[in-house]
């Protein structure tokens, strides 16, 4: 996998924390975009859609959950990770269900950051190739729900 | 609201900010390796300024860790009858910063007062009568910056609260602190009436020097968005 290829975006209004993130990500080969609030993260969202979105809960404005719903009501297939200092294990609850990818405490060590974004994205481009092939073989609506990432065998 | 929950409401605010600095504090360490690891001239110019970073955190993780001590301290030692007044409203404004800012509401940190002002109160008594500030300001939206200084009026210790709107517009909390029955309106500065009479500026005086002052019932406070 080339990690220049998977497009992220951190969001956080932990100026410091976010503009370092994003350097030690580019020295890794990653390129990561960043936005310090929930309304200009759903701004780069619509107009060039990361792959995968590191986003921070509480934030002035508009909440982390707020954000996560609206992400997912303008593209399904973008992954969310959430990234904050303050949720509990209900918040992991509730973040799942608004499709949240996974969730990490602050701090996070940064190769388990990583970690996250290389499964998230691998994630996404199975659904992507799965979704094809059924589309190919014309179940359209079974590759929408894997598209939409709906557990088929789950029926959820 | 009752001592525990005022604990427990400073506490998950302190706790949210510590694990946000301890992440600078991680990343800024990280990044100092890092740079390291690289190696390259361009690399090695860029360490200073990650170490300095590094340091600011762990400066703010002390000055964190020293409020949590003035809330502990205050929390065991209720029979004291003399606290700094202007050190407990330090706390107070440090431990309730992450807080207020999901809320919209900002503190002007202030250095405390030298001499510093006593008051015969117990300290975790000055951070019930602030956060009943704090909860007016909250149930009326936020977008509210509050300075607090510590002083003397009529032989009789206090804070003087100066409430500004965050975005330069008249806001709903300088109202409802005007008739909160714990605060006495003060007249504004005299630099504050050369502004051409479009002062927003509020300042009230809180009277801390005995009993907790009246506090608003507990089912008007608005809960901020988790």
């Amino acid at each position: 996998m080339r990690q220049n290829a998977i497009k992220i975006l951190l969001v956080d209004d932990e100026t410091q924390f976010v503009d370092t993130l994003a350097e030690r990500l580019d020295m890794r080969g990653f390129k990561a975009e960043v936005a310090y609030n929930g309304t200009e993260a759903l701004e780069k969202v619509r107009r060039d859609a990361p792959d995968v979105v590191v986003l921070d809960l509480r934030m002035p404005g508009m909440d982390g959950f707020e954000v996560l719903k609206q992400i997912k009501k303008i593209n399904q297939q973008v992954q969310v990770i959430i990234l904050t200092g303050h949720g509990g294990d209900q918040e992991a609850v509730i973040a799942g269900r608004h499709g949240a990818y996974s969730f990490l405490r602050k701090p996070a060590d940064i190769d388990t950051l990583l970690d996250s974004i290389r499964m998230a994205y691998r994630d996404k481009v199975e659904n992507a190739f799965v979704a094809a092939s059924m589309a190919e073989a014309g179940d359209f609506a079974s590759a929408q729900e894997v598209l939409a990432e709906k557990d088929l065998l789950r029926g959820e | 609201m009752n001592d525990r929950e005022c604990a427990g409401r400073l506490i998950a605010s302190t706790t949210h900010e510590l694990r946000n600095v301890l992440a600078v504090l991680r990343e800024t360490s990280g990044l100092a390796q890092d740079l390291l690891a690289c190696g390259t001239p361009a690399c090695l110019e860029k360490l200073p300024k990650a170490l300095t970073e590094a340091g600011r955190s762990v400066d703010r993780i002390s000055a964190l860790a020293d409020s949590l001590d003035w809330l502990a301290q205050g929390a065991l030692g209720q029979d004291e009858t003399e606290c700094d007044l202007g050190a407990a409203a330090q706390a107070f404004c440090r431990m309730m910063a992450r807080k207020g800012k999901a809320c919209g509401i900002t503190f002007d940190n202030m250095p405390p007062a030298s001499p510093p002002v006593l008051t015969p109160m117990n300290a975790f008594a000055i951070q019930l009568a602030l956060m009943d500030v704090f909860d007016v300001c909250e149930a009326a939206g936020g977008g509210v910056v509050i300075s607090m200084a510590a002083g003397l009026r009529d032989k009789s210790s206090g804070l003087t609260l100066e409430a500004r709107p965050q975005s330069g517009e008249q806001c709903a909390a300088l109202e409802k602190l005007a008739e909160f029955p714990a605060l006495t309106p003060l007249p504004p500065r005299w630099t504050d009436r050369l502004s051409l009479g479009k002062t927003i500026k509020r300042r009230f005086w809180l009277p801390l020097a005995a009993a907790r002052p009246a506090s608003i019932p507990a089912e008007s406070m608005a809960e901020c968005k988790e």
